[in-house]
């Protein structure tokens, strides 16, 4: 990663760049400033009777993590980690030490604020998360890029979420 | 600024070392009011004279002031004026209180009220009788030669002023704005103390008075400047500023700052003017007292001298970075100290010691002497040059971070052993030092939060002496091992259980003087305090001769708080019933007192004490008094564990929890776990445990919520496991226990033991209770650290460690001449009683659910149809008023599914084995006795099973076995020890038609066999064991009836093992006892071949 400023004052708008990553096969991202590392690590040490999100924890460098599965947590149905699945683990101004479980990493993006709008579903399948999500207030936005439509999540709601139904 | 908090932060530190053993000091100085020890006294002193010094310098005026008149009592007690006995020493541990309480919010200080106290000091201090010896504290400069208030700087003031209005009415002096008058010399009297330190040569002592302001303002010179000039032509013996408002720390203040000095110098009047530079009217001479004729009991310094002090640091704050200021303080001290030594030696006037003549920057001599310490309050580190031993204060977070980082060491250690190349002798060599090195760093570390027990201890000799005055009572407590050390947190988690204990023991426990004479003890009730390491643990043992705790009371509180009812208590034993004090809500106090009786203590003790890792136990005796026993682990962060494996995850159990492991082999693994009620239990040396599978435990719950994540089938707990081959199967389990539980716990694994670093669980996962943290293994993967307490909870197992305790033996097994019976009633008349050996289990029956079917009743029981006896159509007894709810008992080893209708549940009992047969026998009874004043009949269970057959099953039954039997009617022999057994072999034989002989030994059976003829022989293997096994060895191998059928009895638990070991030795056949129809038809098809044995035979004779 580069050592620009996060935000750049422009004079029209600010710059946010967002570290993505897939969820079944959705592009979601979340603030760069958030993440503090990405790790290959995928097994993980189950904890019974931990809320369904939680996948377990895991060893990094000592230091135990607790690890997320953000597929459950956003209403996707699990599924076994593979090679390409990866963890994001995120900063102590976030939390506890503790990741997030994703399908598989994108690049870095950056936008600007401007380009990011309110979330709308797109079909009425995704009608039933989105107030899932709304009321969680887990997404911050969305973004249009030129393939996919990002949706930008709230890291800091991630454990607050747990466990609700 | 920063600087100033950290000073006020050294000094609320400092102030805390000194007042803390203040406390202990005083009080031993109560119990030797005659001859107070002068060494503690002079102690107690400084260290109120330190903080009073440091409390003014820094604006607490009010910790100053009570300080202040502490001292001033104190110095009366040095002096010896004052005794110090309890009614002073009260005031004086109020006043330690109070200054406690303010070093804890040193800011809000000044705000206290304090007035009432200081009131009560002084008003000692006035009391103090004048004594002949000059009082040999340090005075102030100006004070009355007759009983005068204590001096201050009020009074100071005050004398000024007369003496200016004097002056004025004297002279016209030109004005000056200090304009002081010169008073005649013989009002002031003079400080016999200060005397001392006037130098031969001085002849004159002066008291003059500047202007600090007027001075820095006008003559441009500062105060350090001026005691410069004076002490090159004198002495300065002693100076007083007084002023109230402003904090120095902000600068000079405009107005006038009148400091006033006492200087001694040999220069005379004329010349002091040219010499001090001040006018007339701010000198004053001062007599010289040639008598020792101050009667001057104000004992109280300046309470300004400390506001000089400040004067003169403020200048010193312009100059920070220069460090020697404040060491050259450091010499002012010391010089201060050598001078309150020197005074408190002998009121001589001797030449002052050659420290005194040392130089000093700083010419306050009033500096307060904080003891030997050399401050560096920037750094915050204090370095102590008292003993020879030298201490660092740290900051424990220091402490705290040290310890992470060992145990990350640890962890990172672990790791590298397990990954260094074996065969390498360097990579070993190296990893067996790093070994070494990083135990002793992280035993060191842990050594360093290792602080001793005493600081907790020496808090109690206080608290004795208050409830001793409150409660008028006489305990005295014995203290031993102060000086066991445990870790930080763990002591001061300990501190408040601990005093409620005492406390508890003080105001519960010990009884009033008369009463305890009354009762023949010593008046004085002693309470014995010891702490000391044993198994890993450190110990705490709180003993008392009080009254002990009154179990009746126990009891009826039990029952009027609704924690247990009659029956439950009667069936604990006394130290069960002891524990009911330590559940929540429980107090026998009559009243709720300060102290305790709010039923909220030692539910809380224990609770905390296990919160700890550690253990409590409470014993008592009656008018003896109560023991409670602590136990608490060393440390908190590494602990010892037990690493166990559950499918692919491991986990880690601490080694405290675990009481033993046990390893079941073969057929054991499906044998050995019964099932009682819901629950799987094993019979550990004849006591009932619960067993709680782990995988179960922990999953069971994820199944529901998870829901389709499969798993195996748990919805009724196993009968056994799965059936797969018997031999060389094994299983695990541990005794673990957790508070007053004990529980096995099956894992698929025992992977040895370990000690690990705990990581508290992740705030998210927290509240689940299983785990109570986690760990990194060795191979970098995490394990959990299982809460065994949260475990037991979540399987079920009753806190009520009655169940765990109970002993359920059959009767059979014993060779007592009593079993245990269960008690109940059906009709109204009546009270029966089985066998709880013949019981498999109670059920309670809806008669909704009963269906009749050809005159006979049934209910549907685990998916099976169950007749239902009633015993009043069966026995001539009385009937029963059926209810809605009944109980059904389901016996062992009936041969078909049945059930006995019962109406009320009583009790269970001893009963003796044989009973009566005379009283009153008929056919389905066994026999009667009386239990509990009534004739209870003893149902016999199988008969009635028989003898509810419809007829049909009955006459299957009898065709079958008269095809076997044969025609003479068969001789038994019975060899069985126990009576109840014997009764009931007897029984099932009679019942069948044969003939049965007893015999109640192998040697007698032996015999009889030898001189009898018998048909048949059946042994009670299972009692008898190995004599059973001989027997029938014997008799194969003699030469009478060697080809005798026998038939063995054995245990259904240890069947496999028995029947080898029984069809061995001989036996023929081998059945299990109590199971009545297999025992018979073994019987009557071993007759039956032998029958036609004997029939060919004589067929063949014929």
């Amino acid at each position: 990663m580069n050592e620009h400023t996060l935000v750049e004052e422009t004079e029209t708008e600010r710059k946010l760049q967002l570290c993505t990553f897939r969820l079944n096969k959705r592009l979601f991202g979340v603030d760069i400033q958030d993440v503090k590392e990405i790790n290959t690590e995928v097994i993980f040490t189950q904890i019974f009777h931990a809320p369904k999100e939680v996948r377990g924890y895991v060893n990094i460098r000592g230091q135990i993590h607790l690890v997320l599965d953000l597929r459950i947590l956003l209403g996707f149905p699990k599924k076994e980690p593979n090679q390409d699945s990866r963890v994001v683990i995120f900063k102590q101004s976030i939390g506890e030490p503790f990741g997030a479980l994703v399908d598989k990493i994108g690049d870095i993006v950056e936008v600007g604020s401007q380009q990011i709008e309110e979330y709308g579903a797109h079909d009425d399948a995704e009608a039933a998360q989105e107030d899932r999500w709304k009321n969680r207030n887990l997404v911050v936005g969305v973004c249009k890029l030129e393939k996919d439509l990002l949706v930008i999540l709230n890291a800091k709601s991630f454990i607050k979420t747990f466990g609700q139904k | 600024m920063k600087f100033e908090e950290a000073i006020v932060d050294e000094f609320v530190a400092e102030a805390k070392e000194h007042l803390s053993s203040i406390e202990g000091d005083l009080l031993s100085l109560e119990k030797t009011s005659g001859k107070p020890d002068q060494d503690l006294v002079n102690k107690v002193f400084r260290a109120i004279h330190t903080v009073k010094g440091s409390a003014g310098f820094l604006g607490f005026v009010k910790l100053a002031e009570l300080a202040h008149v502490m001292e001033t009592l104190l110095s009366l007690i040095r002096s010896g004026e004052v005794r110090p006995n309890s009614e002073v020493v009260d005031p004086l541990l109020k006043g330690v209180d109070i200054i406690s309480t303010m070093l804890g919010d040193i800011n809000n200080s000044n705000k206290m009220v304090i007035a009432g106290l200081v009131d009560n000091i002084g008003a000692h201090i006035m009391r103090g009788s004048p004594a002949e010896e000059p009082d040999p504290d340090q005075a102030n400069a100006a004070s009355r030669p007759h009983r005068a208030p204590p001096i201050d700087d009020a009074s100071l003031q005050n004398l000024f002023n007369e003496a200016r209005t004097k002056q004025k009415a004297k002279e016209k002096e030109k004005e000056s704005p200090v304009s002081v008058t010169t008073m005649e010399a013989g009002e002031y009297s003079f400080p016999e103390m200060l005397m001392k330190e006037v130098p031969d040569s001085c002849k004159f002592i002066y008291l003059l008075r500047y202007d600090l302001t007027e001075l820095a303002g006008a003559a441009g010179k500062t105060p350090t400047t001026l005691m410069k000039e004076l002490n090159e032509a004198g002495k300065i013996l002693d100076t007083n500023i007084k002023f109230t408002v402003e904090d120095l720390r902000e600068g000079l203040p405009k107005k006038p700052l009148f400091c006033d000095v006492v200087y001694a110098t040999s220069i005379e009047r004329e010349l002091v003017k040219g010499v001090t530079g001040l006018s007339e009217a701010s000198i004053v001479e001062l007599k010289i007292p040639t008598e020792s004729a101050s009667k001057n009991k104000s004992t109280t310094e300046p309470a300004t001298r400390p506001a000089g002090l400040k004067l003169d640091q403020t200048l010193r704050m312009d100059d920070l970075a220069d460090m020697t200021d404040l060491a050259d303080l450091a010499d002012l001290d010391e010089l201060e100290e050598s001078l309150l030594q020197e005074n408190t030696v002998e009121p001589k006037m001797e030449k002052p010691a050659k420290t005194r003549t040392q130089e000093v920057r700083a010419p306050m001599p009033s500096l307060e002497p904080p003891k030997d310490e050399h401050d560096d309050p920037i750094l915050g580190i204090t370095r102590s040059g008292k003993d020879q031993s030298e201490t660092i204060r740290l900051n424990v977070s220091v402490i705290d971070k040290l310890m992470t980082l060992a145990g990350e060491l640890v962890l990172v250690r672990n790791q590298q052993i397990r990954s260094v190349d074996k065969s390498d002798p360097v990579s070993r060599a190296i990893a067996q030092r790093l070994d070494v090195v990083t135990t002793e760093i992280q035993e060191s570390i842990m050594s360093t939060r290792m602080q001793p027990i005493g600081n907790i201890f020496n808090k109690f000799p206080r608290i004795i002496r208050e409830l001793n005055r409150q409660l008028s009572k006489k305990i005295e407590m014995d203290i031993q091992g102060a000086d066991v050390e445990l870790d930080k947190t763990i002591l001061e988690a300990l501190a408040d259980p601990l005093t409620h204990l005492v406390r508890n023991s003080c105001d519960h426990g010990i009884e009033s003087p008369e009463e305890r004479r009354l009762k023949g003890k010593p008046e004085t009730g002693h309470i014995q305090l010891n702490a000391y390491h044993e198994g890993g643990q450190i110990n705490i043992v709180i003993k008392d001769d009080g009254r002990g705790v009154n179990l009746q009371k126990v009891k009826s509180r039990a029952i009027a708080h609704g924690i247990k009812n009659a029956d439950e208590l009667s069936a604990m034993s006394d130290k069960e019933i002891l524990y009911l004090t330590a559940q929540a809500g429980f107090s026998t106090a009559e009243k709720v007192t300060d102290m305790s009786g709010r039923g909220v203590g030692l539910d809380v003790v224990k609770t905390s004490v296990e919160d700890l890792g550690g253990t409590f136990d409470i014993d008592s005796v009656e008018n003896e008094g109560v023991t409670m026993h602590l136990t608490l682990p060393l440390t908190l962060a590494i602990i010892p564990c037990l690493i166990v494996q559950m499918g692919d995850n491991r986990y880690a159990i601490p080694q405290v929890n675990v009481e033993e492991l046990v390893c079941l082999y073969d057929e054991d693994v499906d044998t050995k776990i019964e099932v009682a009620g819901d629950r799987e239990v094993y019979r550990l040396r004849n006591k009932l445990l619960s067993m709680v599978r782990l995988d179960k435990a922990l999953e069971d719950e994820l199944r529901s919520v998870a829901g389709s994540e499969g798993g195996k089938d748990t919805s009724a707990p196993d009968e056994g496991t799965q059936a797969e081959s018997i031999k060389g199967r094994s299983m695990n389990f541990g005794v673990l226990k957790a508070g007053a539980n004990r529980f096995g716990l099956i894992i698929d694994k025992i992977i040895g033991t370990e000690e690990i670093v705990v990581k508290p669980m992740h705030p998210a996962v927290k509240d689940i209770g299983c785990y109570s943290g986690a760990t990194v293994m060795g191979d970098g993967k995490v394990a959990l650290i299982l809460d065994v307490q949260g475990i037991a909870r979540e399987a079920g197992i009753s806190t009520d460690s009655r169940g765990d305790e109970g002993e359920e033996d059959s009767s059979a097994e014993t060779e007592t001449d009593t079993h245990t019976v269960l008690l109940f009633e059906y009709g109204k008349d009546e009270q029966f009683a089985i066998a709880l050996s013949l019981i498999k289990r109670i059920e309670h029956i809806s008669m909704k659910s009963v269906e009749k079917l050809g005159g006979d009743r049934f209910i549907t029981i685990d998916g099976v149809s169950t007749q239902l006896i009633t015993l009043s159509k069966l026995m001539k007894v009385s009937e029963c008023e059926e209810e809605e709810e009944m109980f059904m008992l389901l016996p062992k080893h009936a041969s078909r599914p049945v059930g006995l209708l019962i109406h009320k549940l009583l009790d269970t009992e001893e009963a003796p084995s044989v009973l009566n047969e005379e009283s009153y026998m008929e056919d389905g009874m066994m026999g009667t006795a009386i239990l509990r004043n009534r004739l209870t009949l003893f149902p016999d269970v199988y008969r009635l099973v028989d003898m509810s057959e419809n007829k049909w099953l009955l006459e299957e039954r009898l065709r079958k076995e008269s095809m076997i039997k044969g025609s003479r009617l068969p001789r038994i022999l019975s060899v069985v020890e126990d009576p109840f057994m014997k009764v009931l072999v007897r029984r099932y034989l009679h019942s069948e038609g044969y003939e049965v002989a007893g015999a109640s030994t192998a040697e007698e059976a032996l015999g009889r066999v030898n001189d009898e003829q018998f048909d048949a022989m059946v042994c009670d293997v299972a009692a008898m064991g190995q004599q059973g096994l001989d027997l029938i060895m014997a008799v194969r191998s003699g030469d009478r009836q060697n080809d005798i059928p026998a038939v063995a009895l054995v245990s259904a638990e240890k069947l496999e093992k028995e029947r080898a070991a029984a069809q061995g030795a001989g036996y023929s056949r081998v059945e299990i006892k109590l199971e009545k129809d297999g025992f018979l038809l073994a019987m009557a098809e071993m007759l039956n071949k032998a029958l036609i044995g004997q029939s060919m035979e004589e067929n063949d004779d014929e």
